[in-house]
């Protein structure tokens, strides 16, 4: 059985997707049977989460963005 | 990328603008805030410039650009912390009993979901306050990671760092942010 000590050094590990199988296990049923470990995990994603929000996503993303567009010509001219 | 390469100043213009406060705000992440960051942001464009020859589109040109940016923020400052502190433990273990159970466990927050955190001015400023706290490279992680929403994998090539080393750095990161959290509600108590 995961210990406190280890649930909060893992936290990350697990957090993130790349923990082995049996550590995701130990970690899950942890959290079940110990709300201290639960509290932590649930301040640890709020406080990522206030991050996020805090600055909001950043201009274009992986796209190219498009440049200005070019003045409008008056029609008919 | 062709209409790059070949010279297209209205679009290179564009770039310049659109990932301005990104670049910003990573350079300011490694420096520490240091009115240097702008011109680590310049030199970064005129190290692009000049490199956009060689770039082979193994990553998107966005993380290329922000590579480049978090080489010249780090050459920038002192380079004393690179590896990251694998056996500082990221909680006090006077906290845990022998077996390693909580003795002087989390304390509850009044607010603990994301909406409410980051409704509440003076956590988010304390967040802000902790994440200054932290080191060069824990800053810039946590501020790619978290804060811009860039996946592991990018972070990894624009700080070039292994996945390992870029998880500990994150881990020791939003570990810091949480406790100087959890001080604030402690004081607040």
């Amino acid at each position: 059985m995961l210990r406190c000590a280890e649930f909060v050094d893992q936290v990350t590990t697990v957090e993130e997707g790349v923990a082995p199988t049996s550590l995701r296990l130990t970690f899950h049923l942890h959290r079940l049977v110990c709300s201290h470990c639960r509290r932590y995990l649930r301040q640890m994603r709020a406080v990522r989460s206030a991050l996020r929000r805090h600055e909001g996503p950043d201009g274009p993303g992986d796209s190219l963005p498009l440049p200005d567009p070019e003045p409008p010509t008056s029609a008919g001219a | 990328m062709p209409r790059l390469l070949a010279g297209d100043e209205v679009l290179f213009a564009s770039l310049v603008r659109g990932w301005r406060s990104g670049l910003l705000r990573l350079a300011e992440a490694i420096t520490g805030g240091s009115s240097s960051a702008e011109d680590v942001v310049q030199e970064t464009w005129v190290s692009v410039m000049r490199s956009l020859v060689t770039f082979e589109g193994r990553s998107s040109l966005r993380t290329w650009v922000h590579r480049i940016c978090a080489h010249v923020a780090l050459a920038r400052i002192r380079q004393d912390e690179r590896a990251p502190l694998l056996s500082d433990p990221v909680v006090d273990p006077a906290r845990f009993d022998a077996g390693g159970a909580w003795r002087d466990p989390p304390v509850r927050w009044t607010e603990e979901t994301p909406e409410t955190l980051a409704a509440r001015r003076e956590v988010m400023e304390c967040i802000q306050r902790a994440v200054e706290m932290l080191s060069p490279r824990q800053r810039a992680v946590i501020t790619l990671r978290d804060v811009q929403g860039f996946s592991s994998q990018e972070a990894c090539e624009i700080l070039g760092v292994s996945e390992i080393h870029q998880r500990v750095l994150l881990h020791r990161a939003r570990s810091h942010v949480r406790l100087e959290c959890e001080r604030f509600y402690r004081e607040a108590a």
